[in-house]
């Protein structure tokens, strides 16, 4: 059988959204555990970065949403970028990583993959099977 | 040996469409699985043409079992 799904992406996997932060340009500050959140107020987080323009920006795991949640403060983001953008960014890079390396672990091979006008990436990936 | 494809579009705000070709009975299901489970959560599915014609091809082939009458 076949099927179509679209799937709403959350950054679920630590390993994933950490490939995804380096594959855009963001490295990971290691030694920096807390990021000034909400109305500036220090908050822990699993993974933290500098941003061009001194932003700070973190990752917090999230029991209810059972995901990685952006932490920063808006009023010091000095980014080129809006943070709605950045997010984009960073869930439509996860998504990528996340399918690259499932699907590699499956056996599969990527036999085209595109960067659309609009955006999109397109990805076909094949396998033999046995 | 049937080839088994993935097509994925990956938008913009990181939302994906997924189609997957090339299996027979439910494995297409468990082929994605995994892969889903980790990229969030599916909003819609749907089973596309040529799961309908498998499911067809299936249905003939148990009335045939069923019915004993050989063509």
């Amino acid at each position: 059988m076949s099927h179509f799904s679209t799937i709403k992406t959350h950054l679920k996997e630590k390993d994933q959204l950490i490939e995804a932060l380096n594959n855009l340009g963001y490295p990971i500050n290691q030694e920096q555990k807390f990021v000034k959140g909400y109305r500036g107020k220090f908050t822990a987080v699993d993974l933290s970065m500098n941003l061009p323009g001194e932003t700070k920006v973190g990752f917090k795991w999230d029991n209810n949403s059972n995901a990685y949640e952006l932490v920063t403060d808006l009023d010091l983001w000095k980014f080129d970028i809006p943070v709605e953008r950045f997010l984009s960014k960073v869930t439509q890079m996860y998504a990528y990583q996340t399918i690259i390396s499932k699907t590699k672990e499956d056996g599969y091979q990527i036999v085209e993959q595109k960067n659309q006008n609009d955006g999109s990436i397109e990805l076909v990936m094949t396998k033999w099977d046995n | 040996m049937p080839q088994k494809t993935l097509r994925f579009k990956i938008h913009q705000d990181g939302r994906v469409e997924e189609t997957v070709m090339g299996f027979t009975g439910n494995s297409c299901d468990e082929a994605t699985k995994n892969l889903e489970d980790a990229l969030g959560k599916v909003t819609v599915k749907k089973k596309t043409s040529d799961a309908f014609i498998s499911n067809q091809i299936e249905n003939l082939k148990k009335l045939k079992n069923e019915s004993n009458v050989t063509f």
